[in-house]
């Protein structure tokens, strides 16, 4: 790695933890409502285990510093997003179509978005914001939207019985050959099959299908006040 | 009505009475253009300066594929490149998005008034950076921005540029153009448009009604769109009346 890499690379870094040091500030900023305390600290600690989890592997620094860019954009992208909220919830259609939007990728086109108007928690937004970025990095790079006639369709469905709640699928399809990346595998894995289960009490289940990846998300959601 | 123009060149500097006179002896009214015509064709040179004095406009490019990018809007008083002459051919189109009202100025027109008033080749200067300035914010938006930013940026413009050229009532201004308009504007799905101006009437920060842009809180939508009106270059403004 060249001299002129490494500055760049400890520019980003610097960048990154400006950011954090920003959230910080915002924590201590007097006057803060305490759901805005708990949320910030809340958002420090999944930067911290984001930053933690996608060390593992061996990728180099240029790569771990790419990795977390897009990973903290979409958490900071949802934040801003909830900050800005006036119920402190975020609405799950914007999540996700902003999502396909950073990442340039045409609505009606190689996606579509279908669900009822529904709006989540802070946590559920935070970590269902991650999941949609992992998701959609591994279909550019390795899932369907690397054949021409690829596409994802994202739709979640409402229940109310037994016990409220959203059930969401991400559907692949038009790939030829389904084979889920290494980076998918590490950390988009740990987040589905470890994170979403663990902190939002989801059952979740993935699937590669020839035809493409296919992720289903189930959890329970309290009721609207 | 041609004070449209001179009221936006009065919002970026002074200028006096005869800049006035001098500007409307030279410009000659086109009524009532249709909606959806297009003024200037890609590939042709064009013959006059066209300024907006009533209605909507714009300026877009068409891919191959028909996918449609808007890369300026043309509000009352905006002109359409006061050096438009100087290029042989037109690599965009412009186009009418309501019932547009133009002013006119002929090429020879034009050239006579730049060699010989210092003060209107200094507002068509000055129009001409603006709209450059504009254009570098629409980068930004379009490359960075998500879309409730986007939307809420787009808003907080449009509201100081009609204000600027006093067609505001408080924080009130007409909006003539489809959603699907907008998603040309702001490079989003007709669907993502809905939703986004779904979401930003629940905030409670704006409301689109039939086709009037209602904003109810200028500070937050600023904030929400990350913006700050100093590209605009506006003078404070004694047409802040409203």
């Amino acid at each position: 790695m060249s001299d002129a890499d490494q500055a760049d690379q400890a520019g980003q870094i610097g960048q990154l933890q400006a950011d954090n040091m920003r959230l910080r500030r915002l924590l201590n900023e007097r006057g803060a409502p305490s759901t805005l305390r708990h949320q910030v600290r809340n958002a420090l600690g999944l930067m911290r285990a984001i930053m933690r989890r996608s060390a593992t592997g061996k990728t180099s620094v240029a790569d771990f510093v790419a990795h977390l860019e897009g990973r903290f954009d979409a958490l900071l992208r949802v934040q801003t997003g909830l900050l800005s909220s006036p119920d402190g919830q975020a609405d799950l259609a914007m999540i996700v179509a902003d999502e396909f939007l950073v990442q340039a990728i045409q609505e009606g086109e190689r996606a579509t978005v279908q669900g009822p108007a529904v709006r989540i928690e802070p946590k559920q937004a935070e970590l269902l914001g991650l999941v949609l970025h992992e998701l959609t990095t591994n279909a550019i790079k390795f899932g369907a939207l690397t054949a021409p006639g690829g596409h994802i369709d994202v739709s979640w469905t409402l229940t109310t019985e037994p016990e409220r709640s959203l059930t969401l699928v991400w559907a692949e399809t038009g790939q030829q050959r389904a084979e889920p990346s290494q980076a998918f595998r590490g950390f988009g894995m740990e987040v589905i099959e470890g994170m979403l289960p663990y902190q939002l009490k989801a059952e979740t289940a993935l699937e590669f299908l020839t035809e493409g990846v296919r992720c289903t998300i189930a959890m329970p959601l309290p009721f609207p006040t | 009505m041609s004070n449209f123009v001179f009221r936006k060149f009065q919002s970026l500097g002074n200028f006096s009475a005869d800049d006035e006179a001098r500007l409307n002896a030279s410009m000659q009214r086109v009524e009532r253009i249709r909606p959806h015509t297009d003024l200037v064709q890609e590939g042709v040179h064009a013959r006059y300066l066209n300024i907006v004095l009533e209605g909507w406009a714009c300026r877009y490019k068409h891919l191959e594929d028909g996918r449609r990018q808007i890369i300026a809007l043309f509000v009352p008083g905006d002109m359409c490149d006061p050096c438009v002459f100087t290029l042989d051919a037109m690599s965009h189109i412009i186009g009418t998005l309501t019932p547009v009202t133009l002013g006119r100025i002929a090429e020879k027109d034009m050239l006579e008034i730049t060699r010989t008033s210092p003060s209107l080749s200094k507002a068509f200067w000055l129009e001409m950076l603006v709209s450059a300035e504009i254009q570098r914010e629409w980068t930004v938006n379009l490359g960075r921005r998500t879309a409730l930013e986007r939307l809420a940026h787009l808003f907080c413009e449009l509201l100081l540029r009609m204000r600027a050229v006093g067609l505001t009532k408080g924080c009130e201004c007409d909006l003539p153009i489809t959603q699907a308009d907008l998603g040309d504007v702001l490079g989003l799905s007709p669907v993502h448009v809905n939703r986004t101006l779904q979401e930003i009437r629940a905030m409670g920060l704006v409301e689109v009604r039939g086709k009037r842009l209602v904003v109810h809180d200028e500070p937050a939508l600023q904030a929400l769109g990350l913006f700050n009106p100093n590209y605009l270059h506006l003078l404070p403004s004694p047409s802040q009346k409203g």
